[in-house]
């Protein structure tokens, strides 16, 4: 399934935080979308799960207008999200908070949610040795790789992921990439990967998207925004 | 009156006040609101209860009725009220006051519609045991056959909800969506059904309260209104977040009291409630028994 997001506005408040974006983000790959702080990047996220309203403008998922269903609703219809701030549920266990995930489909489909736990538990070992302890205790690594391993437990086609590199150590960020790289690989899911960590997040994209003030600057092949120089010192900053 | 005699005394009472601390709780973890009307709440359901106890003559069935308008009574107060108010308010200020002071009016509401409906006097309501003192070797103690029912009842009833909130998707659903409701509702759960549910179960145990103090009490419209105040004393003393917390809390103001009535006089339980539930809140405002640390709303 692809994501054609057209003409979409989002205000806060006062605040015009996207304004008229237009893009596709094609299945099966990684798409980066890159900016400064403030560049309106967790906005766009927080709408497409439908934690926002756009103001105007449309989202859709193939023929679905995810604009107008609510954030249940839009995890059933496959796209995850994963919020910045390894957002975990700090005072249930890791365990719990992976069984969280797979809640809303326990009634239908309750082997594949203890498979999809399984492979949470492979692609991330360290999570599997933690199943009983609460998530506060884990390290910002860990916390993010369950905040990730969450999302997975719902079996999203498209997972949308914000800052996985936030405030963590630049071997733990690439670790994390690495994985997200292979998991992308081997199920042939959508991941659209919000980072100021430009660099590494283009590295592993096959597409990158470039906001700048809540403007789309451009949406181009991964490769071609890393090589284009005056781009990057204009909105990159190196 | 000595103080073994004393402690005892104190334990059924504090049962209760557990009870309601409980349904306080789960009211402000699953939706951040003081619900101050579950004490109309609890009176109402307690009359639905003598109703139908003086139809039927039947004490379970009355208890099970009870329970059960509880249920219905929180539900409806989740879904037709709070759920708007709490919606519509326009800054975080009013999301925390609005609620509030509209539980306040809503127990004005329920103390005059049950009023109109049972009349303002105060009514007997029947036990299921005996409350005469039970003998142990000739020497009759202050805890009776319905004080072991009450304690033992609401031990049950908190070891269910325990095992609903420990063992099952919808207590683990309950627990997420009260400390993270955004990475609850991201994880597909449905949030507002957690929360109406949360309202119901306090409805329900607020139920139960009801019938098992009004022997004691009495019933009549404003009779719980003290229960409440002691209610939200023991969900203090348990740090408001904490469902073993706040039950906890009841057993331990339940006998606190009973020892201060017992060698003080009765004249300085409520004070002594008061100052208790103000001290905490200056002091210890994360609770006795609570959780470390303020937790983030």
């Amino acid at each position: 399934m692809t994501l054609r997001v057209r003409g979409l506005t989002i205000d806060h408040g006062a605040i015009r935080a996207i304004s008229s974006a237009s893009f596709n983000i094609p299945k099966g790959s990684i798409t980066a979308v890159i900016g400064a702080n403030g560049a309106g990047k967790s906005t766009l996220l927080r709408t497409i799960s439908g934690l926002k309203r756009a103001t105007s403008g449309s989202i859709l998922w193939d023929e679905l207008e995810v604009n107008r269903l609510n954030t249940e609703q839009i995890v059933r219809a496959g796209i995850v999200h994963v919020p910045e701030g390894r957002s975990v549920v700090t005072e249930l266990t890791v365990a719990e908070n992976l069984a969280l995930g797979g809640i809303w489909r326990l009634r239908n489909n309750k082997s594949d949610v203890v498979t999809a736990i399984d492979e949470v538990y492979q692609l991330f070992p360290r999570l599997g040795e933690r199943k009983k302890q609460r998530a506060d205790t884990l390290s910002g690594g860990e916390r993010q790789m369950l905040a990730i391993g969450r999302g997975l437990i719902s079996r999203p086609q498209l997972l949308l992921l914000d800052e996985p590199s936030l405030g963590l150590a630049p071997l733990v960020v690439e670790q994390i990439f690495q994985t997200l790289a292979q998991l992308q690989k081997s199920s042939g899911m959508t991941i659209l990967l919000v980072e100021q960590n430009a660099m590494s997040a283009l590295r592993i994209a096959s597409q990158g998207i470039v906001l700048d003030q809540g403007q789309v600057v451009i949406a181009d092949d991964a490769r071609a925004i890393m090589n284009d120089t005056a781009l990057r010192h204009a909105y990159l900053g190196y | 009156m000595n103080l073994i005699n004393t402690l005892i005394a104190g334990v059924s009472i504090g049962a209760v006040y557990s009870l309601i601390a409980f349904a306080l709780i789960l009211v402000w973890r699953s939706t951040r609101v003081v619900n101050f009307a579950q004490a109309g709440q609890a009176a109402f359901s307690t009359y639905v209860g003598l109703s139908i106890e003086k139809a039927f003559g039947n004490y379970w069935l009355a208890l099970l009725v009870a329970i059960i308008a509880g249920v219905l009574v929180g539900a409806f107060v989740e879904v037709v009220i709070v759920r708007f108010i709490v919606k519509r308010a326009t800054s975080a200020a009013t999301a925390t006051v609005a609620p509030v002071i509209a539980m306040l009016g809503l127990l004005g509401i329920f103390q005059g519609l049950m009023g109109l409906i049972w009349g303002g006097d105060y009514q007997p309501y029947p036990t299921a045991f005996s409350r005469d003192g039970i003998s142990i070797a000739g020497t009759q103690i202050p805890f009776s056959p319905s004080d072991l029912f009450v304690l033992l009842t609401v031990v049950v009833a908190m070891s269910i909800a325990a095992i609903i909130f420990q063992r099952t998707s919808l207590g683990l659903s309950m627990r997420a969506a009260a400390f993270a409701p955004e990475v609850t509702r991201l994880s597909g759960i449905r949030v507002s059904r957690i929360r109406t549910l949360g309202w119901a179960f306090a409805g329900g145990a607020g139920g139960l309260a009801g019938v098992l103090v009004a022997p004691t009490t009495f019933i009549a419209p404003n009779s719980f209104d003290l229960l409440l105040v002691f209610g939200f004393t023991a969900a203090v003393i348990g740090g408001l977040d904490s469902l073993i917390g706040g039950v906890l809390g009841g057993l331990a103001l339940g006998i606190g009291l009973s020892v201060v009535t017992g060698y003080l006089g009765g004249s300085y339980t409520f004070m002594t409630a008061f100052v208790l539930l103000i001290t905490i809140l200056l002091v210890r405002p994360q609770g006795i028994l609570g959780a470390r640390g303020a937790r983030r709303a």
